[in-house]
């Protein structure tokens, strides 16, 4: 067809951004990293709270820091000597830490599940240090085990764990529910058993810690299913370890909270949708638009802590602007 | 890594570096917008390199790649919850432009205006030269159906192109 080589004249002139090689080399070069310390089966210090990454590769880092923290829990549980030693080591800087206490990749049906649970534990008594002086790899990365930390632990970090086994649970079960369906629905329009096995299929629970000093805890715990973007889903944790609650937005910013997080808001959204034509904050740069966008901060606003201590406003994609611009986060000063 | 692993992932990367363009071109047919492209395409290569353990064969990595590049094209759209449509006003930019390409921009727009089932194929098929096997692996679709979807296509595009005219 004649016509049709005319139509791949134009797709074969499509420019190319020059940003993209220098981008993707990046983004294999990040990968090779990240497929190294997958190889690495020693016990390595993850300094987790100074871990600062660009946002795109945020998801391997995290996985590449959990995968080490697993082979650390494997280490204490696997060696006695080493679970002693560690449990009793100063800890400086964080009363709590983020331990995978399960990790587990299953396949069913062919269908890979990666699962990465974390759990809050309490470090113990701070003065009831150093015995061993022998575990020098070990470092500041040393934790207790889960069990030394039940008795110090606070009411809201046994209820966040609480928390967060049972969003995993009712993720996983609703995944495979969907998995289940779209199988169903695959063979029962000629696909076959073979066929279906071919495709990838993946869902990914992981977390990151986001901040970690003194009494402060903000942690991230994500799930996503590889072909159904549509089901990620982030939920955040922020803890008063000292007051043991759950810390606000209003603990964090003041009485105010409600007008300075509106403002500063609203002030970064105009600046955002300034400086690329494309953006549309529904309601905010967008006055037409019947899409319901951002109005206010309230109590159940997500946010979490960055590296520097500062909150961080969350929105879901689609929550206050179009997907194609994914989630938006705000900073607060 | 181990042997076989470190071959195919090899082949993998060599494979994403040889095609890039190729997948920035297919990625923008679906969005018709610079940065949303890239994003695909990057994003189809994380994935990639996350879950090369699943290509099993090396000869399977052109029609693998592009079947995650796709998925990833259209959960794009799916996403940014947007009917895109291909206007020739917008991708003038886009393109290496030339006067004489006025005509042809249409055809290319009807192409990329046809439902996606049926605009997958007549892409891959007519601008990137997979034959139509080829194309059944890339989208997981039988080989039938991909016969009968392209056909519709074609009769939907003269069909157009002649009421165009």
């Amino acid at each position: 067809m004649k016509n049709l080589k005319d139509g791949k004249e134009i797709y074969d002139n499509i420019k190319i951004p020059e940003e993209m090689e220098q981008n993707i080399n990046d983004l294999i070069e990040n990968n090779k990293n990240r497929a190294d310390t997958f190889s690495q089966s020693k016990v390595i210090e993850v300094p987790i709270s100074k871990r600062r990454r660009p946002a795109a590769y945020l998801r391997y880092t995290a996985a590449a820091a959990a995968v080490v923290l697993i082979s650390f829990t494997t280490v204490l549980n696997s060696s006695e000597v080493f679970a002693m030693s560690a449990a009793k080591l100063p800890v400086v800087g964080a009363i709590a830490r983020v331990l995978t206490v399960r990790s587990y990749e299953s396949s069913e049906d062919n269908k890979n599940i990666t699962v990465k649970v974390p759990e809050v534990v309490m470090d113990g008594d701070q003065n009831d240090a150093i015995e061993s002086s022998t575990s020098g790899a070990v470092n500041s990365a040393g934790s207790n085990d889960t069990q030394a930390g039940v008795t110090g632990t606070p009411p809201i970090v046994a209820d966040v764990n609480a928390r967060i086994d049972k969003i995993v649970e009712d993720y996983l079960a609703d995944a495979k529910a969907r998995m289940q369906a779209d199988k169903e629905a695959f063979l029962s329009t000629g696909g076959t058993e073979e066929e279906w096995n071919k495709r990838d299929l993946e869902i990914n629970v992981d977390y990151e810690v986001k901040y970690d000093q003194g009494n402060r805890l903000s942690l991230m715990l994500s799930a996503d299913e590889s072909w159904y973007g549509a089901y990620d889903v982030k939920y955040f944790f922020n803890l008063d370890l000292a007051e043991n609650r759950e810390l606000t937005l209003k603990d964090v910013l003041g009485e105010d909270y409600v007008k300075i997080a509106d403002d500063s808001i609203i002030r970064q959204m105009k600046e955002r949708a300034d400086a690329n034509p494309d953006y549309v904050y529904w309601g905010v740069t967008d006055n037409d638009s019947s899409m319901e966008g951002f109005t206010t901060v309230d109590e159940n606003t997500k946010f979490y802590l960055n590296s520097e201590g500062k909150p961080v406003v969350y929105f879901d994609k689609y929550e206050v602007a179009p997907g194609f611009m994914g989630a938006q986060e705000f900073v607060i000063e | 890594m181990n042997g076989l692993n470190t071959t195919i992932y090899d082949e993998l990367v060599g494979h994403i570096l040889k095609h890039q363009d190729k997948f920035y071109r297919i990625a923008y047919c679906y969005v018709y917008q610079k940065d949303a492209a890239l994003d695909i395409v990057q994003n189809a290569i994380c994935k990639a390199l996350e879950n090369y353990q699943n290509l099993r064969n090396e000869n399977a990595i052109t029609t693998w790649f592009y079947r995650i590049l796709i998925n990833e094209s259209l959960s794009y759209l799916r996403k940014s919850k947007r009917e895109v449509l291909c206007e020739p006003g917008e991708i003038r930019e886009d393109i290496y432009y030339e006067e004489a390409y006025e005509a042809k921009l249409e055809v290319y727009q009807l192409v990329c205006n046809l439902p996606e089932q049926m605009k997958s194929i007549v892409i891959l098929h007519y601008f990137e030269g997979l034959t139509l096997k080829e194309i059944s692996e890339a989208l997981d679709v039988n080989l039938n159906t991909v016969k009968t979807r392209l056909y519709a296509a074609l009769r939907r595009l003269k069909k157009e192109m002649e009421v165009e005219i």
